[in-house]
């Protein structure tokens, strides 16, 4: 089974460059991967079933590569892989040869062909839910194949909504199912269903899935809309596969579940309605695609009926009318696509004569409909014999099902006829259409779809006997049904006989019906789904208008508020603390003097008046802290500590520069200041209690003392520096990619209105002044000129970066390590641009922002990848000491290729806060000034 | 500190490697390394090389020349300042209740040189006592906050700065430089 979908998977990656090379006749070889899934099917067939495989994926998630074909799946296969080639086929010439997009489109066929051969053949819900949103996913892509096309983005979007949402619920429904049997895998959990607890609610959830995904009432209006998608497309997915999905789903679990009423009846009676709206509204629909969507929909309304009842003979009936729909549909879908290619309208009130130009055409197009109608000898009309037979007998339930379904067979009849008089009939005083020719590729797939319709019936006595093992699994064995060509039961056979009646007067009450079915666009699903999203559009702008005010002072006490909840929550229902926290006042005397003149400076702080002079009060607390660490005795933390406080400082300032200098008063706050001044009170309590607290709740030993052991077998004397590249490098790179996201975020923001994000050079003209002294390659406009900085940073400018790579070097076995480098670096750069502006910084900078931040996240993420590759486990490190002449013992590692990764990285991002609070500032600054 | 190496600096795939700059970074590697080995030599100059080379400066005339035994009389001088106006200023700072004495002076620099000046304006930054508020480097005037100093304010500080100056020039200026203060 792997292979099959490996083989989508590269030829999906491929098609781009097939598309490329071979124009439309690449879709010949992407044919060949669902052609191979169809041989494979054939050969399961002969062979026997089932097969089965199984592969751990996740083990720890009980998730496993489990695939398995039974009978039911290996119809399901044979339909999605035949299919699929045949449509396949039928885009070689469908579309013409320069068309644009066509490489992604056939990239998303195949895929979709690939996971939609994986959901039919999955044996566990979670790798079934994967392959589920992967048709989901792929499906939206293939329904707005035209992204110019306004109807077709809104119709992708809304068949992305509804099936994601139903998606989602089943989604959970499986972990409550699984979690309640204990396992995973579906074999298992139909042969030994669980029940009782959470059972119900998970399988109402597993049921609102499918039926989203089969577009059963109340979910239908997405597949009508969805016919804004390539012809070939509604062949497959709206007909043969996707939307089938919903209803393997519900034949897969029914054998299990069939007998919860609750969810039988809903099913039933949902399945019931969709048939007959379905169908209805298929005789007021002009064009002859959404004629078949809506005819679509009501089929799938009636398989849900058959598998739902959970009796042996109604899925016996089922899994025929499975085999039957997907051929005649698809086959009638096909031959709407070459109508409205060789007509240029598939509108039946235009088109006129058909019959006469196009007479092959119009004979596929009948035997299909003949098909669908459930006229004999066709294998529809086998298939609905079965059903009518199936329904038979029971309770009043039964007869109402019967009856409901009968009435759909009879609408059924109705919009066959009006498909063919509509699409190739001649209406008196209309000019017959004038018809381009077609191609015998396109031809092919639907007149081979609509004979197997027909050749499949005598066999049907067989078909029947290879459903067994699937019938089987049912414990109900309701009234007997037989697949036969003539099964020669009376009652079914006078049942099918009013249906057909009734559908040929039906049509021919022509309008008068359709005047009827208008009276039930009150339920229009599709109004509702649109004044849905339009309420939810208007409840979250509402919301996001009261909730985010824009107002920071309002969020950050809406943050403190939330900590003093929580602090106030634990105070009250946490564990009691036996021992009273032991608080050691100092350990050095530096300790206490720092205090004390921190404490003085944030007591200060609230009292400064301008913007500028709280930054610089808040850095100091910054240094303080610094200081603190220190004296502490950890020399990292205080760097690290110290050259943040520097860089932040530096965004500070160039921030500022856009606000008042003295904040303007609010007219009127809406928080007093004394409240303000007691969360603040209260926050800091929280803050500091919890690390008293937390130092106190310490019961076991700490684990420094046992971290010098692994720090030196990682080859680092220093042990921070082994924590952060080595033991703890995982969450480094995970910190370091949050870093690089939150920088990209602000940078966009800044570049809001900008089509480039790259710095501007000097323009042409821009040179110094004549006769002045020049140390840069640029300098601030005359009047702003910082001579002395520009000779400072020329002098200091190269020190500083080999200062940074001395750091990068000895993070390894003293203080240091790459990140501080980097900032190091990055601060040579701010030197540069503080002293020159923007054109220096666009200068001096090595190369983009964007790119250093690439190769470092590459670096690192290629260290893990190597460590995964030689070692065994992602990001395990290497050393080996080279003894090279004259020089001696060289060490080399390959956390320094992970420390440098992170310098990049860093020195990335100083350099984008530069170019984006920095230049770009400036140049908004300057022009506005202008 | 770097110095400027003039326009026909050695190119290496392409770019000026001036070589001053070069030998400057590895003496500072070896310091912040601490030993003077291979290795050690080897690695500077490898940094050195990148760095210079990755993230280049303008090329441009050296407008800075060491003398080597005036540079340790400056340094010498330099200390000994360092000493005296520290003290100056805590004897200041301990006499609570006292407001201590301070004056805005203005200075003339003679140097027509930015870099002399830049390095004056840098040492008398470093010493406690003195501030520079202002540097117009253009009309070579610095104005100067001065503390703790009494009696003739102006004129002291005036001599004082001048002769820094010329110890600055002396010991890092070029031949030019030296010979304006003569």
């Amino acid at each position: 089974m792997e292979p099959l979908l490996i083989l989508h998977a590269v030829a999906a990656v491929c098609a781009p460059a097939l598309v490329r090379r071979f124009g439309r006749d690449a879709f010949l070889v992407l044919a060949l991967p669902p052609a191979c899934g169809f041989a494979y099917t054939l050969w399961a067939v002969v062979t026997g079933t089932p097969v089965a495989s199984h592969h751990d994926w996740a083990p720890a998630l009980g998730l496993g590569l489990s695939f398995r074909a039974d009978a039911l799946s290996l119809l399901m296969m044979t339909l999605v892989t035949g299919i699929g080639a045949l449509v396949l086929l039928y885009c070689s010439r469908y579309f013409s040869a320069g068309e644009e997009g066509l490489g992604r489109f056939g990239g998303a066929l195949v895929a979709f062909a690939g996971a939609m051969l994986g959901l039919v053949a999955a044996d566990d819900l979670l790798l079934l839910y994967v392959f589920w949103e992967l048709t989901t996913l792929f499906s939206y892509l293939l329904i707005g194949q035209d992204p110019a096309s306004r109807a077709g983005r809104r119709a992708a979007l809304q068949a992305l909504t509804v099936t994601t949402f139903g998606g989602l619920a089943m989604l959970a429904g499986f972990v409550m199912l699984g979690e309640a049997a204990g396992t995973y895998r579906i074999s298992q959990l139909v042969a030994h269903p669980p029940a009782g607890g959470t059972v119900p609610a998970a399988l109402a959830l597993v049921m609102t899935g499918a039926l989203s995904k089969s577009a059963i009432f109340p979910f239908s209006m997405w597949l009508p809309a969805a016919m804004a998608a390539p012809t070939p497309v509604s062949a497959y997915l709206h007909a043969a596969a996707m939307v089938k999905a919903g209803v393997y789903l519900l034949a897969r679990l029914s054998p299990a579940f069939g007998e919860a009423v609750p969810w039988r009846v809903a099913a039933v009676s949902l399945g019931l309605l969709t048939m007959v709206l379905g169908g209805w509204r298929a005789l007021r629909e002009n064009d002859l695609k959404r004629l078949l969507a809506y005819g679509t929909v009501s089929q799938l309304g009636f398989l849900t009926v058959l598998f739902d009842t959970a009796t042996r003979g109604a899925a016996l009936a089922g899994a025929a009318m499975l085999g039957a729909h997907a051929l005649f549909k698809a086959s009638l879908f096909l031959v709407v696509g070459i109508v409205d290619h060789a007509a240029g309208t598939r509108d039946l009130r235009e088109l006129s004569g058909l019959r006469r130009s196009a007479p092959w055409l119009c004979a596929v197009a009948t035997a299909a409909a003949a098909s669908m109608a459930g006229l004999p000898p066709f294998f529809g009309f086998s298939a609905k014999e079965a059903a009518f037979e199936s329904l038979l007998g029971g309770g009043l339930g039964r007869s109402a099902t019967l009856a409901g379904v009968v009435l759909g067979s009879a609408l059924t009849a109705a919009y066959s006829l009006r498909f063919l008089t509509g699409a190739f009939g001649s209406p008196p005083g209309r000019e017959p259409t004038p018809l381009a020719p077609y191609g015998a590729a396109t031809f092919l797939p639907p007149a081979l779809l609509a004979v197997l319709g027909l050749a499949a019936a005598p066999f049907a006595s067989w078909y029947g006997r290879a459903m067994d093992p699937y019938t089987a699994t049912f414990a109900v064995p309701g009234h007997d049904a037989h697949l036969a060509l003539w099964s020669g039961a009376p009652v079914p056979l006078l049942l099918s006989a009013a249906a057909l009646a009734a559908g040929a007067l039906l049509f021919a009450a022509g309008d008068r019906g359709a005047r009827a079915g208008r009276l039930l666009r009150t339920i229009d699903s599709g109004r509702v789904y649109w004044a849905l999203v339009r309420g939810t559009n208007r409840f979250a702008g509402q919301l996001t208008g009261v909730v985010q005010r824009g107002s920071l002072p309002d969020y950050l006490m809406i943050a403190f508020a939330t900590l003093a909840g929580i602090a106030a929550f634990a105070l009250l229902h946490g564990p009691v603390t036996t021992a009273g926290p032991v608080v050691v006042l100092w350990k050095r005397a530096e300790q206490p003097v720092v205090g004390v003149l921190l404490a003085a400076t944030a007591v200060l702080a609230p009292f400064a008046r301008s913007h500028i002079v709280l930054a610089l009060l808040v850095g100091l607390t910054g240094y303080g802290t610094a200081l603190l660490f220190l004296a502490h005795g950890s020399p990292d933390l205080a760097m690290t500590q110290l050259l943040v406080e520097t860089l932040s400082l530096v965004a500070f300032v160039l921030v500022l520069r856009r606000l008042p200098i003295v904040p303007e008063e609010e007219q009127r706050p809406r928080v007093p200041p004394a409240v303000r001044a007691a969360l603040g009170l209260v926050t800091g309590l929280v803050a500091a209690g919890a690390g008293v607290l937390a130092v106190n709740a310490r019961s076991e030993t700490p684990i420094g003392t046992l971290l010098a052991g692994p720090a030196e077998r990682s080859g680092a004397t220093n042990i921070v520096s082994a924590l952060l590249v080595d033991i703890r490098a995982w969450d480094t790179l995970g910190e370091t990619t949050v870093l690089v996201v939150l920088t990209l975020g602000v940078t966009s923001l800044v570049f809001l209105r900008r089509r480039t994000y790259a710095l501007e050079r000097p323009p042409a003209g821009h040179r110094r002044p004549p006769g002045r002294t020049y140390w840069l390659t640029a300098t601030l406009p005359p009047g702003e000129r910082a001579a002395v900085l520009e000779v400072v940073a020329r002098m200091i400018f190269h020190t500083l970066l080999l200062v940074s790579v001395f750091l990068l070097f000895t993070g390894h076995g003293s203080v240091g390590g790459g990140f501080a480098g980097g900032i190091v670096a990055g601060l040579s750069l701010v030197v540069r641009y503080l002293a020159g502006g923007r054109y220096e910084l666009a200068v001096a900078a090595p190369t983009g922002a964007g790119v250093l931040m690439g190769l470092g996240l590459l670096l690192s993420v290629a260290t893990a990848a190597l460590g995964m590759a030689f070692g065994g486990a992602p990001l395990r490190a290497f050393s080996a000491d080279l003894a090279v002449p004259l020089v001696g013992k060289v060490h080399l590692s390959t956390v320094l290729l992970f420390d440098l990764g992170i310098y990049l990285t860093v020195l990335g991002m100083v350099q984008d806060i530069l170019r984006s609070l920095g230049a770009e500032l400036d140049r908004q600054i300057e022009e506005e000034a202008r | 500190m770097s110095r400027p190496d003039g326009d026909r600096a050695p190119r290496l795939f392409g770019r000026p490697v001036p070589p001053r700059t070069v030998a400057w970074l590895t003496v500072v590697w070896l310091l912040l390394w601490g030993e003077l080995s291979v290795a050690n030599v080897l690695g500077g100059l490898l940094a050195a090389l990148a760095v210079v080379w990755l993230l280049p400066l303008p090329a441009r005339k050296p407008a800075l020349r060491i003398h080597p035994a005036r540079l340790l009389v400056f340094l010498a001088v330099f200390a000994a300042d360092l000493v005296i106006s520290s003290a100056r200023v805590a004897f200041w700072a301990l006499r609570f209740g006292t407001v201590p004495p301070m004056e805005i002076v203005e200075v003339r620099l003679r140097t027509s040189s930015e870099v002399m000046a830049v390095l004056t304006v840098v040492a008398l930054s470093a010493l406690p006592g003195s501030l520079v508020l202002e540097a117009r480097l253009a009309d070579g005037e610095l104005i100067l906050h001065v503390l703790g100093l009494t009696g003739d304010v102006q004129g002291r500080t005036r001599e004082d700065v001048a002769k820094l100056e010329a110890r600055i020039v002396a010991a890092f200026g070029t031949t030019a430089d030296r010979e304006e203060l003569r």
